[in-house]
């Protein structure tokens, strides 16, 4: 699946971001988890807030707490200062998924959650506006009511509460009080099933990323603190007033418009918004199959099921009269993101034609008409990374994997077997993976023994992980031009011409009864890989 | 980066407090919000001793009603302006709830000559409820309301202190 062009935007957004703050801590990758983080912030503030607030005169009560100058003022600015950057990160949130085409399919769910978990925060912001009983908060309850009248639903009009012939009552403040502080707890449901279809999902960003968000808003809070506008007065226009801008967006447009207007264009936005997982969803014979599993091949060792992030993939018993439990994929949850195609050793796993032996296929054909050299550098990546713009700069062989995440260690191993001097694997950064998690069990993979893990018989001075997103090409540029230097070297050191005739050495005291005839013509020829039919069947033996 | 995270930040803080001028402030405003509630009337007669026979037994009432008809109108004449007439709907489905009215006029801040009237209309017998004819001085940015007194039986321009 080819990226779209909002995807581009993202990732040169993103590069400009890896710049200031490196991919590890870029908060753009935690958009989704700042958002929650901010939240918490938004509770824990927001108890402090409620221990001094009085139903009976809130603006003053409001007034009292911005004069404290120890504890009030600024824990007030961080509240609102914590609303609005839970507003942003959702935005930013919800636009990353839209880009990466994750939108769609099972994770509809989680799209549309999440549409609903952004409107609750929009009117939960609302009511905590209104609490403060100040100019904005008249200006926002008027124009609500406005809004709400045009609907048939209550008998008397409500915005006769607010004409200004009698003071408002405690009853209305203790409504949006209560709507303030229950609309949250409805956020922790509706969160739990805008996560329920992930394994292992994040909830808080990264410590360091999640601090120095709360300390640079407390911060502000504390050097530039909230003024308070004046109080609301029914029977006075106000003029200009403060306005927070991340919840009262809407203000200039709905009031220039009549109610039922308002009301149309509203429910057609609500309604684009939640058809996007219809709208995004590929034609049918683009849609990517659901991963399989070969029942005859399947060992039952479930690391499938603990790489899946998805949560996509159980154990049942096995139905061939086999003992033990054999992986299932629960068709209905799977995304076909195919990280499980690189969990298996024994290539059990993986959508249809996208599977760990398709891959071997792919790269002996690939091998076969490329013919790369013991100076030759192949990268592998996806559509998604810069390996394309890189591999074009730097003259380098590009293979091409739906997702790195998916891509199997054999892959590796034989492209190295069959003359490669060295593999570039290109990945996404690791906490900007479409796939979630797949870079990282790719590097764990390659480099820290987790299954399918890349053989010990294979020299990894001769493969390098790069992330990079679409945008960082010359990122990946450099990183291509230090690992053709090291392979060079290599190449040139200790005789290091036969470091192929090595690795096929020590495979072959480790296999001896494979491949052996094939191992000699290599010695004989030197290491050299020019001719395709001494490329070995690694799929045959790598299990 | 710590330079980009305060830029950031106070961004934030920024564009939360940034200044917004809602419409009409230049203006003096005028407000007629009241309730109005009205006894249900309804015009009943007889059934005709045919009209019975038509009727299923168990819908045989010996009376027929009509609901009240009449139908109300806000006038108002403001300085030299014509008179300006407004129908007024009682609330609910089926009409039979109180009549609530909330209207605004905006003006030019200074004196102006008010004229404001309610009357009930039932087949061309109009019939005035309550009324008020008065000069008042508006002000910039504020509302003078205008309400009806807790008999029903006059308009009432409130003093413009604040709520």
């Amino acid at each position: 699946m080819e990226p779209r062009h909002s995807y581009r935007v993202l990732a040169r957004v993103d590069a400009f971001v890896n710049r200031i703050y490196t991919a590890k801590y870029n908060p753009l990758y935690h958009s989704g988890a700042i958002t929650v983080g901010m939240l918490a912030v938004l509770l824990v503030t927001g108890i402090y807030l409620l221990l001094f607030y009085r139903l009976g005169a809130p603006y003053d009560s409001v007034e009292r707490i911005a004069q404290q100058a120890w504890g009030g003022s600024w824990i007030r600015g961080l509240h609102r200062f914590a609303s609005d950057a839970a507003v942003i990160a959702a935005a930013i949130h919800a636009f990353r998924m839209y880009a990466q085409r994750r939108s769609w399919g099972p994770r509809a769910l989680a799209w549309v959650s999440g549409v609903l978990l952004f409107g609750i925060i929009l009117v939960s912001g609302w009511t905590g506006y209104i609490l403060v009983w100040d100019t904005h908060a008249q200006v926002l309850a008027t124009e609500g009511a406005r809004l709400v009248d045009a609907l048939p639903v209550f008998s008397e009009p409500i915005s006769r509460s607010f004409t200004g012939d009698q003071a408002l009552p405690n009853a209305f403040f203790f409504v949006t009080l209560f709507a303030h502080i229950a609309l949250p707890l409805s956020i922790g449901v509706l969160l739990w099933v805008h996560v329920a279809r992930v394994s292992r999902p994040i909830l808080l960003p990264s410590r360091p990323v999640l601090w120095t968000l709360i300390a640079a808003l407390t911060a502000v809070a504390v050097v530039w603190p909230l003024p308070m506008a004046p109080a609301a007065d029914l029977l006075r226009i106000p003029g200009e007033i403060p306005v927070d801008w991340f919840f009262s967006f809407w203000l200039p447009i709905t009031s220039a418009l009549p109610a039922p207007a308002v009301w149309v264009g509203g429910a057609l936005l609500l309604v684009a918004a939640l058809g996007i997982p219809a709208l995004t969803r590929p034609k049918p014979a683009a849609l990517p199959a659901p991963a399989t599993v070969n029942e005859r091949t399947c060992t039952g060792c479930e690391q499938c099921v603990h790489d899946c992030p998805y949560d996509a993939i159980e154990m049942v018993a096995r139905t061939d009269g086999r003992e033990g439990f054999v992986a299932r994929v629960k068709t209905e949850l799977c995304t076909s993101c195919g990280v499980c195609i690189g969990s298996c050793p024994p290539m059990a796993i993986g959508p249809l034609g996208l599977t760990a032996r398709d891959q071997l296929a792919e790269v002996r054909s690939f091998l076969a008409s490329v013919q790369p050299g013991p100076n030759d550098v192949v990268i592998v990546g996806c559509a998604w990374s810069a390996a394309r713009v890189a591999a074009e700069q730097h003259g380098a062989k590009l293979l091409t994997v739906p997702c790195i995440g998916a891509m199997h260690t054999s892959t590796v191993e034989l492209l190295l077997r069959g003359g490669a001097g060295g593999v570039i694997v290109a990945g996404c950064p690791e906490h900007d993976g479409r796939t979630r998690e797949g870079v990282t069990w790719t590097d764990a993979r390659l480099f820290d023994g987790r299954k399918a893990e890349l053989k010990q018989r294979v020299d990894t001075r001769r493969v390098r992980l790069v992330q990079a997103n679409i945008s960082e090409h010359a990122q990946l540029h450099a990183a291509v031009i230090a690992f053709a230097s090291e392979i060079d070297a290599l190449h040139h050191a200790d005789g290091e011409q036969v470091d192929v005739i090595a690795l096929c050495k020590r495979h072959e005291a480790n296999s001896p009864a494979t491949n052996g005839r094939l191992m000699e013509d290599r010695l004989q020829n030197g290491g050299a890989s020019d001719n395709a039919s001494r490329i070995p069947n690694v799929a045959g033996d790598v299990s | 980066m710590i330079l980009v995270t305060a830029l950031l930040t106070l961004g934030i803080a920024a564009a939360a407090r940034a200044p917004y001028t809602p419409a009409g402030h230049e203006q003096a405003w005028l407000r007629f919000s009241w309730r109005l509630t009205i006894s249900a009337k309804e015009h009943c007669r007889p059934r005709t001793q045919d009209e019975l026979d038509a009727l299923p037994v168990h819908m045989r009432t010996p009376e027929v009603c009509t609901p009240d008809t009449a139908t109300y109108a806000l006038l108002t004449r403001i300085d030299d302006q014509p008179v300006e007439t407004k129908h007024l709907a009682r609330g609910g489905v089926k009409g039979d709830r109180p009549l609530f009215v909330l209207e605004e006029r905006a003006l030019p801040p200074g004196k102006h000559h008010i004229r404001v009237a309610v009357e009930r209309r039932d087949d061309g017998d109009d019939h005035l409820i309550a009324e008020l004819d008065t000069t008042l001085v508006l002000e910039r940015g504020r509302v003078q309301l205008i309400t009806l007194s807790p008999d029903g039986r006059r308009l009432e321009a409130h003093s413009t202190q604040s709520r």
